[in-house]
């Protein structure tokens, strides 16, 4: 069923074809993207929100590209980017996160989970993002630097100081010298 | 990727956990409905009716129409008439903004669509297609390096990258820091007051980390918090001019000596290096309010010897600007074009006020004449303007584009927006004539 709203200049916009359809099958892995940015869901969903309401007007023309995805993450992250300097505040990286994933792991599980994201909080946002577009979202570090329209040697740079970061946790660094020693 | 890094990619995937809820697309049409109907200042098409009637109500009531028929020009939200005041600073303090002012900031995606998803001024464009790329309490003072523009806010220096006016790096700076900074090839020089000295700051351009700095010990005491030194170094930066107050200091930078120093008959607002080096052009403010400012030509191979001394017009000067055969200066809300030839100089623009200051930039060969609801080129040596842009400033239009830069073959400057309290870092195309 489309739906419509007005633009700026009192118009009727249409819901564009597709948008609900995308929305429908997308919107759960952009919140688990958004949220491994900001690590709440409020925040994520503001995020995602706010990205789907920029692609309303240009959706014609990302569907033409068959980019609407890549776009949608691409206003999440500089969004997410731009938003850092004013919620600096409210975000208090914690060793213990106060989202708790999943009740059905066991605890050995839990703890690795709670290690990694507790590392990643406390990245700083580009940093943060540049793992994120790497190693959750799978793009590459020509994919990573067109998405946070950055230099190759800047997300190198960002992605090896946040890797460095991410050793220093113990039970991250155990888990990745584990990987090490199954070669 | 390395197994160490596809091992953190699956941890990330079992880390981060599924959503308690999706988003659905009546969430999205509620919102775009709810931007749409809440922009407070939109232009809408019935609005001339709607003044009209109001008018004719007022007229009919026997009322004090005059201010009655002012207020018609704002929509029912509009702010009060204080509102123009609103492009001020303090008017836009992150503390009474919206987090979520505006749309996303979205940098431009050529590979996407034709039509850039980058965040367009709203209601149509600004002028030249101006564009806001970042919204954040910017100076309105811009500068930049060659592969970067330079933006404060509030304290907190941003580095912008090309194309996309990304920040790519943000550090915090001194408290007592003095804008703009000095930008040369090896670093940003920003001047911190102390009492009994300016520190010289020396920042890497890239990094913005210190890498070094220079006190050059000041007889006046200059602790105001409105009182803003001036900087200025020849093109190679080998010798830098630091102006205090009265006092004109020309240092080297490789060792911090100061080699001179004069007074001058007035507090010095401007300083600006000819093309060659050769002269230093000083911007005087004579004592007193509503007297006449001069400009003052140093001779720097002969020991900053006063070639000449002109003067320029009533009022301030805030900024000098040097081209080839020119100076370009700024007094209160207007730039003034002086050619070297004959010293006579004209009005090139008018363009200040409302808090967001006039100002000649030179970027891409030419230079960049902006102010409040105005934007033009003009010819470097000549000062004829080459092509002009106008803007009303009604509703979220940018009423402003100022403190234009060119980075890498990008156009940057700051934006404001006549009734948003919408601010920051803008980028535009400019037509050919300024090209």
């Amino acid at each position: 069923m489309g739906t419509s709203a007005l633009t700026a200049r009192g118009e009727s916009l249409s819901e564009p074809s597709g948008l609900r359809q995308f929305i429908e099958t997308e919107s759960p892995a952009l919140l688990r993207f958004a949220w491994a940015l900001t690590g709440d869901w409020g925040s994520a969903e503001d995020l995602v929100q706010t990205a789907l309401v920029a692609t309303w007007p240009r959706w014609d023309s990302l569907i033409r590209a068959d980019r609407p995805e890549f776009y949608v993450r691409k206003v999440i992250v500089t969004t997410f980017l731009r938003w850092r300097r004013r919620r600096w505040n409210q975000e208090i990286p914690t060793v213990e996160l106060q989202h708790r994933p999943g009740d059905s792991d066991d605890y050995s599980a839990v703890d690795t989970r709670q290690a990694v994201l507790g590392v990643l909080m406390r990245l700083p946002p580009r940093q943060r993002a540049v793992i994120v577009l790497r190693y959750f979202a799978d793009l590459s570090e020509a994919q990573t630097a067109d998405m946070l329209g950055c230099s190759l040697g800047t997300v190198k740079r960002h992605s090896h100081d946040a890797l460095a970061r991410l050793r220093s946790e113990p039970k991250l660094a155990a888990i990745l010298l584990e990987s090490r020693s199954d070669d | 990727m390395t197994d160490e890094e596809h091992r953190l990619a699956a941890l990330l995937q079992q880390a981060v956990p599924q959503p308690p809820r999706s988003i659905t697309a009546e969430d999205i049409t509620a919102q775009v409905a709810r931007r749409a109907t809440a922009a407070p200042h939109r232009f809408v098409p019935w609005f001339p009716a709607l003044a009209a009637a109001c008018v004719l109500l007022v007229i009919a009531a026997a009322s004090v129409w005059l201010i009655s028929g002012h207020s018609t020009h704002s929509t029912p939200t509009a702010k009060s008439p204080s509102a123009s005041t609103s492009l001020l600073p303090t008017a836009t303090s992150p503390s009474t903004r919206p987090r979520n002012s505006g749309d996303p900031v979205v940098p431009r995606q050529s590979d996407v669509t034709a039509e850039p998803p980058t965040r367009q001024l709203p209601d149509s464009v600004g002028p030249w297609s101006a564009r806001g790329l970042y919204g954040g309490d910017l100076d309105f003072v811009l500068v930049s390096g060659p592969d970067a523009a330079y933006g404060l806010e509030g304290r907190l220096l941003d580095r912008f990258e090309p194309p996309y006016g990304n920040i790519a790096e943000q550090v915090q700076l001194d408290p007592n820091t003095r804008w703009p900074p000095l930008v040369t090839p090896r670093a940003l020089w920003l001047m911190v007051m102390t009492d009994g000295a300016i520190i010289l700051q020396m920042r890497d351009p890239h990094t913005l980390q210190k890498i070094g700095s220079l006190r050059v010990a000041t007889a006046l005491a200059f602790m105001e918090p409105n009182w803003v030194p001036v900087l200025a170094a020849n093109s190679d930066a080998s010798k830098l001019f630091l102006a205090n107050a009265n006092q004109l200091y020309s240092i080297n930078p490789a060792d911090g000596v100061v080699e001179h120093r004069m007074s001058v008959d007035g507090h010095i607002g401007g300083l600006a290096v000819s093309p060659d080096g050769s002269r230093l052009y000083v911007g005087v403010n004579a004592q007193g309010s509503g007297k006449t400012a001069s400009l003052l030509i140093l001779d720097i191979e002969r020991g900053l010897s006063t070639i000449s001394k002109t003067p320029l017009a009533d009022g301030l000067v805030t900024n000098l600007l040097a081209t080839s055969g020119a100076v370009w200066a700024t007094v209160a809300d207007t730039v003034y074009f002086m050619s070297l030839t004959d010293l006579g100089h004209r009005q090139v623009v008018t363009a200040g006020g409302g808090g967001l200051p006039a100002s000649a930039t030179l970027a891409g060969g030419v230079v960049w004449l902006t102010g409040l609801g105005s934007m033009a080129c003009a010819d470097a040596s000549t000062g004829e303007v080459r092509a002009e842009a106008r803007n009303s400033g009604w509703g979220n239009m940018a009423n402003y584009v100022g403190s234009v830069q060119l980075v890498a073959g990008h156009w940057f400057g700051t934006f404001a927006t006549n009734y948003s309290d919408d601010r920051g870092l803008a980028g535009f195309t400019p037509p050919a004539a300024c090209r």
